[in-house]
């Protein structure tokens, strides 16, 4: 499946993977013991909706799931990729695996599915009023060669255009995200304005040269 | 003679202490002390000569810049009248006093600074940083406006450790509000720091002039107690 991946493809540093050190929830959200869930993944779930996060799944860096005309559910030990996108309502099938900066679009995936990294799965002309008609759809879990293609388009950084759906649900939990990261639930942010912060971290990078390379201070949970 | 008066003012106690330690270092000025007025004001009085006390209040006015204190305010004075050293508490004669203290175990030892705004913050903040790294808290500040300081001492890669672990503690549990490192502070910024008491040696003192026999006590360091009898006049022949 990776033969069909362009070249040009690679994993990108994502937003959020050196200032955010753990994960934010807003809404009903279950995250089941074992699971595994990375720095700068957002689960957010709309009223009346719940994300359920089952034992031993793992999220990757950076990943988005938003919940919305329904319920989200990641069953138990689902693995998804780096930066991985998923809204509306649907189910990730036990043991799937959705490969990094895959884009799920109010669907389900298959339990043993694989998704090559990239994929678009769901409709791409997704939108808020066609969540209430729609339900539920499950499609196969191989994604088909269009949507493959279209892979690309999604993932680097020239955004889609402004008037795809995607793009305005991109940009509305980018929104979201900034007025979180302004609430004191994110302290860590405001660390490295505190006065003497800059100078200790020069001095520890000075007495523990290798130290850098592990947390620069940021990485803790 | 040291007769120049320099002094700095900035919001918050870690700031002020790393700024007297590089004003110290910066020019040969002697650090009398830090004035604590409440609201979390805190000014370091440096005296020297003129030239040295301007570049030192330089220095200071810039460190103070880098680290975002906006409100600065300093002072040179290049000759105080002598009323004006008998009532402020800006001569070096305070000092001295401080100096008969006693000897502080902690001495020659790195200082970490740590501040928070509310006090169960620094606590928080202290006992992790004393279960983080091999470091003494010497003592607490504060300094008004709910800004508390905690002062550790050790060497200075536990002293690193131990505030870095220290942050992210206050952060959690309250506002976490400036943090200094001192890797080698000069003796006169170690008087000017409070010590608690436990870390500090008394010397011992035996009063030489009684009229009469006296026995007198003399505590050794190993806690033995034992009675030496003082004779200062010869016993009357009967």
């Amino acid at each position: 499946m990776a033969s069909t991946l362009p070249n040009s493809m690679t994993l990108r540093a994502l937003p959020g993977q050196n200032d955010e050190t753990r994960y934010f929830v807003s809404g009903e959200v279950q995250v089941e013991a074992g699971a595994g869930i990375g720095a700068g993944v957002l689960l957010r779930a709309n009223p009346g909706c719940r994300i359920h996060i089952g034992r031993g799944a793992c999220i990757g860096m950076g990943s988005v799931l938003h919940a919305c005309g329904g319920s989200l559910i990641v069953e138990a030990g689902a693995t998804l990729g780096m930066g991985v996108l998923v809204i509306g309502q649907g189910t990730i099938g036990k043991n799937a695996c959705i490969g990094s900066e895959t884009t799920v679009l109010n669907c389900s995936v298959l339990s043993q599915a694989v998704i090559p990294p990239g994929s678009l799965l769901g409709d791409p002309t997704y939108g808020f009023d066609l969540q209430e008609a729609g339900g539920s759809k499950p499609i196969p879990a191989e994604p088909s060669p269009a949507a493959v293609e279209m892979a690309p388009e999604m993932s680097p950084e020239p955004s889609p255009p402004p008037s795809s759906p995607v793009a305005n649900v991109e940009k509305q939990t980018r929104r979201w995200h900034q007025e979180k990261s302004d609430s004191p639930e994110t302290k860590t942010h405001k660390l490295n304005g505190i006065p003497g912060h800059w100078e200790l971290d020069r001095l520890l990078s000075k007495i523990y040269p290798h130290r850098q390379v592990l947390s620069s201070g940021d990485s803790r949970l | 003679m040291s007769t120049s008066l320099g002094l700095i003012q900035t919001r918050s106690f870690p700031v002020i202490v790393r700024i007297a330690d590089a004003m110290t270092k910066s020019a040969g000025v002697t650090l009398i002390g830090f004035e604590k007025t409440s609201g979390g004001y805190c000014t370091a009085i440096v005296r020297g000569g003129i030239a040295d006390v301007r570049i030192a209040i330089e220095e200071g006015i810039e460190l103070a810049r880098q680290f975002d204190q906006e409100e600065i305010s300093s002072l040179v004075i290049p000759r105080p009248l002598p009323n004006l050293e008998v009532v402020l508490p800006i001569s070096s004669k305070l000092s001295q006093l401080a100096q008969n203290r006693g000897y502080s175990r902690l001495s020659n030892l790195a200082v970490g600074l740590l501040e928070t705004r509310g006090f169960p913050a620094m606590v928080g903040a202290a006992d992790v940083m004393l279960k983080t790294a091999d470091v003494q808290l010497a003592a607490y500040e504060t300094i008004g406006d709910g800004l508390c300081t905690a002062i550790i001492r050790g060497t200075v890669a536990n002293v690193a450790i131990a505030i870095d672990a220290g942050m992210y503690e206050a952060e959690r549990i309250g506002e976490l509000h400036a943090v200094a490192v001192i890797p080698r502070p000069l003796d006169e910024l170690e008087q000017a720091l409070p010590v608690a008491s436990c870390f500090v040696a008394q010397p011992v003192t035996l009063p030489v002039t009684l009229p009469q026999v006296q026995e007198q006590e003399v505590q050794r360091s190993d806690t033995a107690v034992e009675r030496i009898p003082v004779y200062l006049e010869p016993p009357e022949t009967p």
